[in-house]
């Protein structure tokens, strides 16, 4: 799987300003609704699965990353964004240092391997120092996007 | 159970466990494998097919991708491996998650 094959480019925020991991969360939602990729209909019942599935335990697994994510009948296959926050964000991470950079992941409920094979993708990237460290200081969309680029030609 | 020597001349335990966790080895349930072996001063390896992944690693759980059915080998090495791969085995063989 390739991440540039469910990363939504229009989508993604690179430079994420956000109070709370809520508060991120919904602006990446919001995002994804605003690009056409989530129905406006769908979008609080989104936003209201990712929190609850927060609640059972941070997404935030370390090296500055969080994968806030949720399964939703509305996705036909996997879509996700990515948001950059400079200024680091506190996620409750299993580390517990803050966090720069998020994929959310919206899967169809009925198939979770592809949802693992998403978060594989994203977490083998992220393993990468290099990649991480670019990741972390792109400060546009296009930038960000040319990581990804690299990342999935890197790894074909 | 079944026990080798490893390289460092030790024992290494293993076992055989079949997921049935319903979703996988996804985010939480790694989080909870690493809360597992967390207290634990030896290693401990998860085999997924041609993958292994150290289980005290996010990273590394998440990038079995162990879907439910698969078989998992688990490989335990030093003082007390035995009862932390009994509580992986009991966690990894359960179909429904604890919500704590």
């Amino acid at each position: 799987m390739r991440l540039t094959e469910f990363v939504v480019k229009e989508a993604v925020l690179p430079q994420l300003v956000a109070e709370s991991k809520q508060a991120a969360i919904r602006q990446m939602v919001g995002s994804l609704k605003g690009n056409g990729k989530i129905r406006e209909a769908d979008e609080e019942a989104i936003v209201a699965a990712i929190l609850k599935r927060e609640e059972l335990g941070s997404t935030g697994i370390g090296r500055g990353v969080a994968v806030p994510h949720t399964k939703h009948p509305s996705a036909d296959s996997i879509i996700s964004t990515v948001a950059i926050c400079h200024g680091g964000l506190d996620f409750e991470s299993l580390d517990g240092e803050d966090v720069y950079i998020l994929f959310l992941l919206i899967s169809p409920p009925d198939r979770p391997g592809d949802h693992l094979r998403g978060l594989e993708t994203i977490t083998r990237h992220l393993k990468n120092d290099d990649f991480c460290s670019f990741l972390r200081q792109a400060k546009t969309t296009q930038a960000v996007w040319d990581l990804l680029q690299e990342a999935d030609e890197s790894h074909v | 159970m079944s026990s080798l020597a490893s390289p460092s001349g030790s024992n290494l335990i293993s076992r055989r466990v079949q997921l049935k966790l319903a979703q996988g080895l996804h985010i939480r349930a790694c989080s909870r494998v690493v809360a597992l072996v967390g207290a634990f001063n030896g290693r401990v390896r998860i085999r997924c097919g041609e993958r292994s992944a150290d289980a005290s690693s996010m990273f590394d759980l998440i990038q079995l991708v162990a879907v439910p059915g698969s078989e998992l080998i688990l490989e335990g090495d030093g003082d007390g491996a035995e009862p932390i791969l009994e509580s992986l085995e009991q966690f990894l063989s359960q179909k429904n998650e604890p919500q704590d």
